[in-house]
């Protein structure tokens, strides 16, 4: 397990940065006034390229199953928490994430589930118990809010990971946080149409070598405002990958704050393909042995 | 099985049901679920007199995990209501599926006993249940198996509101062909409003080409036998499979019209009584489902062959038989900026030849519902208009939800119904209202 929160830590790592980030928006500005082009003057590194690289190629978990916890707070500081079971598979060119909510009451049973493919548009699902019927969804952005988080839906697909085809990258040192060295990696969206399709204009990350995992990462929005701070609390093995255990999802911009964290987070590798069906989300927590 | 004893086993049913309701009592069973919704809906218009709407709904669930594979899933439902609407007709109900507290203000109901179990990639389900086929919302083309309430027209939160039966189910959940047979051996066919409330269906295409003018009051209206639990089952198959990232599906299903076709009953000239009769129909169907981007598109198409309907005639409330083809395109939106857009279309055609009916031709109803949520969705705004394009008539629905905590939701909204008296929609003008509803999920 990697170590407790970085969040601080991660503020005074970034603070640092501060004059490249004043460096930067005159540049942003000028593209955004101009509507030219996507920030060509932004210098992209082969160590960041290949770092990025190996996070993208990060083991997967062909099966995992854990409880799944949410806090959202707005910006007065009020909560909600909501529960759920999360079932998750990587094979092949395919991601699926089953959720079947448990608590609260109000939204107990609703269920929902993606297919997520490498070379076309996701597949979704939700079951509403009111309507008592699977309803598919149309995609949605990338850019969009995953239900009512401040998460996006781009944020549960790309798993901690930065999808080369949306994205430059170059490497840009080590920090210290907690007493530990993380490598700086920062990206910047391949054009404005990718920055609007993801609803990030660049980011900012701290990655810690061992688990190839991000830490820290800071968004920015297509107008280069800090948009979003996430900072992973805890990582942990699951089976053969490294899985994030406990997260926070900040949103500067609202104001608002998402906490993620799992229980009893374990491999099931030969998890059943019936949990994936469309059909089971209408029969509830499913049984995985 | 004759009704007395359907009825002591429903009762026996309905006490097993309480008992698992109390915590505890289900010491041998896992829970998975349980939640108790308790809704206040309050509503005016501009009618004077007792108020238009206020009803108070009480509605236990419970999920278990049953020893040897079986699940279990209990719902109940307690009504109170003292206004204008009602609570609905029970009468259209089997004697099997009559609420076990049934009086002019309070409804206790079985909303579903289910017991159910997987085998591989098959699963059974036995008992109270409901079977939504179908791919569009709240227009029924080819999701007909179902009888559903009518009591608030078309003003409820979700369409249709769905009325369980007893049956059973059979899904086979495979990777490739995917199959759901049901029958349900429960001839309960609907929930209308009672004579004199609110939604009493007062347009002659609804009343067997009876004139809105003539007083309900004037005649009985009784219901035809509803405890041929045999004779008049439901039963259906659908298979459905994918093609491509589309969902097709055929289907197949005969019972009773879940739409009453008016027969003179008793000729007494003092009192005439009109009998709601619901001879049995086919229908044949198709649907599809083509995700495309941001969007779904959903298609739905039916064939009824032997539609029983009213028809003018040299005698009041002559009937008929005709064949009757439904057809319906809807597609879903995710819309810039957080918005949900719905809109859909669906034509109901009748064939040609024969006496007139009392409905036109061809119905042509559009719908378009565009909702969005705020605040990391504690604030919810929807709104949608349904129309019916042939009549010239329709409603426009607004509502806006705040849930003021994770158990405490507040919905504000009004419904403005628009037309002639004599439309689908209009015939409930001066039913326009505005209303409030507290819903306390625990």
């Amino acid at each position: 397990m990697l170590s407790e929160p970085l969040n601080n830590a991660a503020r005074t790592a970034f603070q640092s940065e501060k004059p490249q980030i004043a460096w930067f928006a005159p540049i942003v500005l000028s593209l955004l006034l101009t509507g030219t082009a996507w920030a060509t003057d932004w210098p992209e590194n082969p160590e960041g390229q290949a770092l990025a690289e190996r996070i993208f190629e990060r083991p997967a978990s062909p099966g995992r199953v854990g409880i799944m916890n949410f806090e959202l707070t707005n910006k007065r500081g009020r909560s909600r928490e909501r529960v759920a079971l999360m079932a998750h598979s990587e094979i092949e060119e395919a991601t699926r994430v089953a959720i079947f909510f448990t608590a609260p009451a109000a939204i107990q049973n609703t269920a929902f589930l993606s297919h997520e493919y490498e070379a076309s548009d996701d597949d979704s699902w939700l079951y509403l118990p009111a309507t008592e019927r699977v309803r598919r969804l149309p995609s949605a952005e990338r850019g969009d809010a995953f239900m009512g988080t401040d998460l996006s839906y781009g944020d549960i697909r790309d798993n901690f990971r930065f999808p080369p085809e949306h994205w430059r990258f170059r490497a840009n040192g080590t920090r210290e946080v907690d007493g530990r060295q993380l490598i700086a990696l920062e990206g910047l969206a391949h054009d404005e149409k990718s920055a609007r399709e993801m609803g990030y204009g660049r980011f900012e990350a701290l990655v810690d070598e061992t688990s190839l995992f991000p830490l820290v990462i800071e968004y920015f929005d297509v107008h280069d405002q800090p948009l979003k701070r996430v900072t992973v609390g805890e990582v942990g093995l699951i089976g053969n990958a490294w899985t994030a255990l406990r997260f926070q999802v900040e949103n500067h911009q609202s104001g608002h704050r998402t906490r993620v964290f799992f229980d009893n987070m374990r491999a099931v590798p030969n998890l059943s393909n019936r949990v994936f069906q469309p059909t089971a989300l209408a029969d509830g927590v499913p049984r995985i042995p | 099985m004759n009704a007395g004893m359907l009825r002591a086993a429903t009762r026996l049913a309905s006490i097993g049901m309480a008992l698992a309701l109390v915590p505890g009592a289900a010491v041998s069973f896992e829970r998975v679920s349980q939640r108790t919704e308790i809704e206040y809906w309050v509503g005016a218009d501009g009618e004077e007199g007792r108020i238009a709407l206020s009803r108070v709904s009480i509605r236990p669930s419970l999920r278990l995990r049953a020893p040897k594979d079986w699940d279990i899933e209990l719902a109940g439902r307690l009504e109170w209501a003292y206004d204008r609407t009602g609570l609905g007709t029970t009468r259209s109900y089997s004697p099997a599926s009559r609420p076990l507290i049934d009086s002019e203000h309070v409804r206790l109901e079985i909303d579903r006993l289910i017991a159910s179990r997987r085998f591989g990639d098959n699963r059974l389900s036995i008992g109270k249940q409901t079977v939504a086929w179908g791919v569009l919302d709240g227009i029924q083309i080819t999701d007909r198996f179902d009888p559903v309430r009518r009591r608030d027209f078309v003003l409820t939160e979700v369409r249709p509101e769905r009325l369980a039966r007893w049956g059973l189910r059979w899904r086979h959940d495979g990777e490739g062909l995917r199959a759901d047979f049901a029958v349900a051996f429960d001839p309960t066919v609907n929930q209308l409003a009672q004579a004199g409330d609110r939604f009493e269906p007062r347009a002659p295409r609804l009343r067997g080409g009876l004139s809105s003018e003539l007083d309900s009051s004037s005649f009985d209206i009784v219901q035809s036998a509803r405890n041929r639990y045999w004779r008049d089952a439901t039963y259906g198959l659908r298979l459905s499979h994918s093609v491509g990232r589309a969902d097709a599906s055929v289907l197949f299903l005969s019972g009773p019209d879940t739409d009453p076709l008016l027969r003179p009953g008793s000729l007494d000239p003092q009192r005439p009584t009109i009998e709601l009769a619901y001879p049995r129909r086919k229908l044949f169907g198709a649907t599809l489902e083509v995700p495309e981007g941001s969007r779904v598109w959903r298609l739905e198409l039916a064939h009824v062959p032997d539609q029983p309907m009213n028809v003018e005639g040299a005698s009041p409330l002559s009937s008929d038989e005709r064949g009757r083809t439904l057809a319906g395109l809807g597609m879903d939106w995710n819309a810039p900026q957080g918005w949900f857009v719905n809109t859909q279309l669906a034509i109901d055609r009748l064939s040609s030849g024969g006496p007139e009916p009392v409905r036109p031709q061809t119905d042509v109803i559009a719908t378009i519902r565009a909702q969005r949520g705020f605040l990391q969705d504690t604030v919810k705004l929807r709104s949608e208009v349904l129309t019916s394009l042939s009549d010239g008539d329709g409603v426009v629905r607004t509502a806006l939800d705040w849930q003021f905590s994770d158990p405490l939701r507040l919905s504000l909204g009004a419904d403005w119904l628009f037309g002639s008296r004599d439309g689908l929609f209009g015939q409930y003008r001066e039913s326009s209202q505005v209303w409030l509803r507290f819903t306390f999920v625990i």
